[in-house]
């Protein structure tokens, strides 16, 4: 997998979070790898974010048979969040999926 | 929920409460998947059974992987699997001490992320977890079990609060004791104790528990999460 396609899995897991919201959010425009995921500016809250790391990891596990964990010891302690952007995160998932198929 | 056949999770279902589970939702139609670190010595027709450690988080996942390619969702979670050891806290060794923390407590949560993981995808899902009257009665000989089952109850009634958005509830089913393998220990003084300490004076069946279960598993029971239901009156 190159680094597009990651970046593809990120945005379709934010649009899809994006699209299950009930309540519209201040976002407008399109979302591309500089998209913040946390904080202001952010397309999706807190929660969202919970469900577009699961949804990153389904689509992993589903379309590509890789089984990564995102969210462990090694992400929470990164100085810069691995999650605070759809750049950063597809970027991250590229090591872990990386990681995940050396140690098959 | 779709008219599909529901499907139901038990973990711990050798033997006792588990297998009694069983039997009650293999009755009533649905599909059962349940698991325990050992096989069990029966079979059931709509029951499949996966030999995993619910403390082993590569044997849950495959749990949730094989429940997800076969059926391709999870509609309910009985975390029912724990562990229990009557001694005097001056007297128990810290290696049962944190056995008994880690499948009653890290056992629920390990599980329970997972599930409602695949629960997720359909926006619905019920999970009751089995907690004890122990930890509301205060027996002298049962502080780790119910410490155990305390932090279970706060586990559950947060989680529930997280997992809500999902369409998932989560709950508590608190029985009071049952003849099963894990009474089969205590002192019938203590058991005496405790059923004197009900407001109905008897032991529990596997029934009353099933009963229960049934209530929060139900789909009806959308509108009723992070709850505690003690059995007996406690």
């Amino acid at each position: 997998m190159d680094r597009s396609e990651m970046v593809e899995i990120v945005l379709d897991a934010v649009r899809i979070e994006m699209e299950a919201v009930a309540e519209p959010t201040n976002f407008s425009g399109d979302i591309d790898e500089a998209t913040p995921l946390l904080g202001e500016g952010a397309p999706i809250d807190s929660l969202g974010l919970v469900s577009v790391i699961v949804q990153v990891e389904e689509s992993l596990r589903c379309v590509d048979g890789i089984d990564v964990t995102l969210v462990d010891e090694k992400a929470m302690s990164q100085r810069n969040s691995p999650f605070r952007s759809v750049g950063a995160l597809s970027t991250y998932a590229m090591e872990c999926a990386a990681a995940a198929q050396q140690a098959v | 929920m779709s008219v599909e056949q529901e499907v139901v999770l038990i973990t711990g279902t050798r033997k006792g409460i588990g297998k009694a589970l069983v039997e009650h939702f293999v009755s009533r139609g649905a599909l059962v998947e349940g698991c325990s670190r050992q096989q069990p010595d029966w079979e059931l027709e709509g029951y499949h059974h996966h030999q995993a450690d619910v403390l082993d988080e590569v044997q849950v996942r495959a749990m949730m992987r094989s429940i997800s390619d076969r059926h391709g969702r999870l509609d309910v979670l009985v975390n029912n699997a724990g562990i229990a050891s009557m001694n005097h806290s001056l007297l128990m060794p810290v290696e049962t001490a944190s056995r008994i923390l880690e499948t009653n407590v890290l056992g629920v949560f390990l599980v329970s992320r997972e599930a409602a993981r695949l629960m997720k995808r359909n926006k619905y899902g019920r999970i009751v977890n089995l907690g004890s009257v122990a930890a509301q009665l205060r027996i002298e000989g049962e502080a780790m079990y119910a410490a155990s089952k305390s932090a279970l109850l706060s586990f559950s009634q947060v989680f529930a609060r997280e997992v809500a958005p999902y369409g998932i509830t989560c709950n508590v089913v608190a029985p009071t004791p049952v003849e099963t393998d894990l009474i089969k220990s205590v002192p019938q003084d203590k058991i005496d104790r405790l059923v004197a300490a009900l407001a109905i004076k008897r032991l529990g069946t596997f029934d009353d528990v099933s009963n229960a279960v049934e209530f929060f598993a139900s789909p009806r029971s959308d509108y009723i999460t992070g709850q505690v239901l003690y059995l007996g009156g406690a």
